[in-house]
């Protein structure tokens, strides 16, 4: 008898352990903040799977630096037939893969500072000015496990090129940490544990649309701001080639693309389309008039050597 | 009848063992299958940087562990003088919670707690001690606070009767069964400031202070480079082995008087003699629990929202299912694994320790790999995610158990066996009720635990799969820092619950 419950309670296991199969089924590969309940991957699913009679299931990674460890970990394995997230750091990566087609941008950001406007009372205008600044405490993420940390490293090195170990060097004194990620940093700082937190210059308009704040603010350097493109990609092993095409066009279209503003907090890829469509707490987010970003070939060719450098510069 | 006795004779035998391979083909899996991605060349990229970390990592581990050990001692030593006072035996219980807390809410309290003090800076050394220390301290008076409720009333009476007090009476009685532990502890304790990832990461203030951990994580999870992290990883486990062995053949236990009976009463109660002692043991407490105290603070200003928030509920319920099945699961491994080790050899510990000093950034890469690779059939991620991290606890579950149960088998084994019981009875009628206490304390651990994880969660969870911890990080990362606080309180509430629930339901006191 014990041994016949034993059974069944085996095969409701088992059972268990299947996946429904679909006919139309679309697994999409992407980061936690993209898919959770307070990013844009419900609300998108919950339209896409209204025109296409299909489903939609996210297979997340914690960060978005890991997308694509996960795909190059199952190769020609992986059951993904889109990736969602992968950004400058790792597109020639992937691309050199030969796993993907060609990459879709749907959102982009600028990397900038964030401050307190009622803490800090003399902003610098200038990462000129911010180097030379004493007594301020700024937190940023660790280029190596992150991807806004990673964006640092490349504004910098966009900005004073040869100078980048020095220009580090002095803007470490000032840095209380590097954190593995954009949540832990963005934590610390919004405990007022810190003066500056390295994240976009639209995370301002987060506070003033949900919780009705405008004190902080982003700071805005006249040398620039370092760009940051969010892509998504089809990988060529998937036999959902239609349904993934439909569903990237689909993340294009204006009523989706709205999404990433509100969302995503990032400018949609069709945000000047767009722009009547959005809050004005939202559009009202000064853009630096200058933005620039390197070659995504040149990042991946001179990944490892520039981090070794901030590596020397900091460690010092 | 005869087939009966001879299916139960099988599970009986096979059991332990059967146990005992899982547990070590549960730490050499994951490394085999990462193999796959390594072209074995050892002549790797060691730049100055390396040596130089690992010199730190060394550094800031071994007197992260001394200091945590000791300290360790102080607490449980005076915690279990005063164990009559009223009160202390729920602090002792909610020890357990600060060292099973997910690492970065203990981390972010510290921030909150020494970040705004002008005179130090907390970044650096000093920071990661803090952390290591209030992780440790913990971990380590809570299992000394176990074995020390080992000792028999006779020893006691003994003791008594020579007149010995104070000093002498630590001495004689609970000295020699610390100091059994003592190797275990520190070595435990060291692994996991050796391999430790967060609190390096965020308190250590930069790449100057960091550990190989942190080096082997960016070097497979980043860059995708298995040549390089898998060479860090053998540099870590050379460091560890070379520990393990250096350690455990200076240290030999001794025998002590073996009793059942363990209701003596030295009468401690209330006293403004022990004045000192009540101030070292609120020192303690305070340095331990102030990060618990920012949560709780913290926590308030969003709870309701949280409480009526649906995926709330949904993830509280996915944080017990992983709890409560890993922690049981975690149970039934290290009880067999310990009718198989069953002697006072201690070799099986490596096995143990691996599990921590794998990397888990390896562990889990190692098994993703494993399981789309070498496994036909798919798996439910909640089964996956339940099976590691029972695995990955059974190091902190064997610290819990293994004491007793070594001395329950010198007190019991031949009188069992004289009498001839065997198996599932001997386990209900005399492992049981001498263990139980022990057990559900292991229980509780290994469950919590498996409900802060973070590593495991973030490589085979999906979307709908998500503990509360998950959902912390989750919250975290879309700017919602105040209502992540608020789950991040629930989070201890639900692990105040769980201990103090599964200790009446065992216990029922």
């Amino acid at each position: 008898m014990c041994f016949k419950k034993f059974l069944y309670l085996v095969f409701f296991f088992i059972l268990c352990g299947q996946t429904l199969w679909a006919d139309n089924k679309l697994v999409i590969y992407t980061y936690d903040s993209f898919s959770s309940e307070w990013g844009p991957g419900p609300i998108i699913k919950e339209k896409f799977v209204r025109t296409c009679n299909c489903e939609i299931e996210f297979i997340t990674t914690s960060n978005a630096a890991t997308l694509l460890t996960k795909i190059l970990l199952e190769k020609d394995k992986t059951e993904a037939d889109i990736v969602i997230g992968l950004d400058q750091k790792s597109i020639w990566d992937a691309m050199e893969t030969g796993l993907f087609s060609s990459p879709h941008v749907y959102d982009y950001g600028y990397f900038a500072f964030i401050y307190n406007d009622e803490k800090l009372l003399n902003p610098p205008k200038s990462f000129e000015e911010l180097i030379e600044m004493e007594n301020i405490k700024i937190i940023t993420q660790d280029p190596r496990t992150s991807t806004p940390g990673f964006g640092l490293l490349t504004w910098i090195k966009y900005i004073y090129g040869n100078n980048s170990s020095k220009v580090w060097s002095q803007l470490n004194k000032n840095i209380i940490t590097y954190t593995p990620g954009w949540s832990e940093a963005y934590g610390i700082f919004l405990s007022g544990n810190a003066d500056l937190v390295l994240s976009y210059t639209t995370s301002p308009a987060y506070h003033m649309m949900y919780e009705n704040t405008s004190k902080y603010k982003a700071l805005i350097f006249s040398e620039g701001h370092y760009k940051q493109n969010e892509y998504a990609l089809i990988l060529e092993n998937s036999n959902q080639q239609g349904l993934a095409k439909k569903f990237i066009e689909f993340i294009r279209t204006k009523d989706i693309q709205k999404e990433f503003a509100l969302k995503n907090i990032m400018y949609p890829y069709e945000f000047e389309n767009i722009k009547e469509q959005l809050p004005i707490e939202f559009t009202n987010v000064p853009v630096p008039d200058k933005t620039f970003l390197f070659e995504d070939k040149i990042i991946s060719l001179n990944k490892e050597k520039w981090i070794d450098e901030w590596l020397n510069a900091v460690v010092e | 009848m005869q087939l009966l006795n001879n299916i139960a004779f099988f599970l009986r035998s096979s059991f332990p063992w059967l146990c005992i391979s899982i547990l070590v083909l549960a730490a050499i899996i994951p490394l085999l299958s990462t193999l796959n991605f390594y072209s074995y060349n050892f002549a790797n990229q060691f730049s100055d940087y390396y040596l130089r970390i690992t010199y730190f990592s060394l550094f800031q581990a071994t007197l992260s562990s001394i200091i945590s050990v000791i300290l360790g001692i102080v607490l449980a030593h005076l915690l279990f003088k005063h164990r009559y006072i009223h009160g202390i035996y729920y602090l002792i219980n909610s020890l357990g919670v600060v060292f099973v807390l997910p690492t970065i809410l203990i981390v972010l309290g510290i921030v909150s707690i020494y970040g705004s003090l002008e005179f130090l800076s907390l970044y650096g050394l000093f920071g990661i001690l803090i952390a290591h220390i209030t992780l440790n301290i913990p971990l380590v008076s809570r299992i000394l606070f176990q074995s020390l409720s080992d000792i028999s009333s006779s020893e006691w009476m003994l003791a008594k009767h020579v007149n010995l007090d104070g000093l002498g009476l630590f001495k004689v009685v609970e000295w020699p069964i610390i100091k059994k532990n003592i190797p275990s502890l520190f070595l435990i304790v060291f692994f996991i400031c050796f391999v430790s990832f967060i609190p390096v990461l965020v308190l250590g203030g930069g790449p100057k202070f960091s550990t190989l951990e942190v080096a082997i994580y960016q070097s497979i999870i980043f860059d995708f480079n298995f040549d390089k992290g898998l060479n860090l990883l053998f540099i870590q486990l050379a460091i560890c082995l070379f520990l393990f062995v250096a350690i455990f053949s200076n240290f030999k236990s001794k025998n002590f008087i073996l009793n059942e009976n363990r209701e003596f009463q030295l009468l401690h109660n209330y006293s403004f003699k022990y004045f000192f002692e009540y101030m070292v043991i609120f020192a303690v407490l305070i340095l331990i629990f102030s990060p618990i105290l920012i949560i709780i603070v913290n926590g308030f200003s969003m709870l309701f929202d949280v409480l009526i928030a649906p995926y709330f509920w949904k993830s509280l319920l996915t944080t017990f299912y992983i709890s409560f099945f890993s922690g049981l699961l975690s149970i039934v491994l290290i009880y067999g694994s310990l009718l198989f080790i069953n002697t006072k050899n201690k070799t099986g510990e490596i096995y143990l320790y691996a599990l921590i000093i794998i990397s888990p950034a390896i562990m889990s890469v190692g098994y993703y790999i494993f399981l789309n690779n070498y496994v036909p059939f798919k798996i439910a991620n909640i089964y996956i995610v339940i099976f590691l991290n029972a695995v990955f606890t059974l190091p902190f579950a064997y610290n819990f158990l293994a004491p007793s149960f070594f001395r329950m088998i010198q007190e019991h084994s031949e009188l069992s066996k004289s009498i001839g019981i065997v198996g599932l009875r001997k386990f209900m009628f005399v492992d049981w009720p001498r263990l139980k206490e022990p057990i559900v304390s292991a229980f509780c651990i290994a469950s919590i635990l498996s409900a802060s994880d973070l590593v495991i969660i973030s490589f085979f969870g999906t979307n709908s799969l998500s503990t509360l911890t998950q959902t912390i990080y989750r919250l975290m990362g879309s700017y919602r820092v105040e209502e992540s606080q608020a789950v991040a309180l629930l989070l201890l509430i639900y692990c105040f619950i769980y201990f103090i629930v599964s200790y009446k339901l065992v216990l029922k006191k």
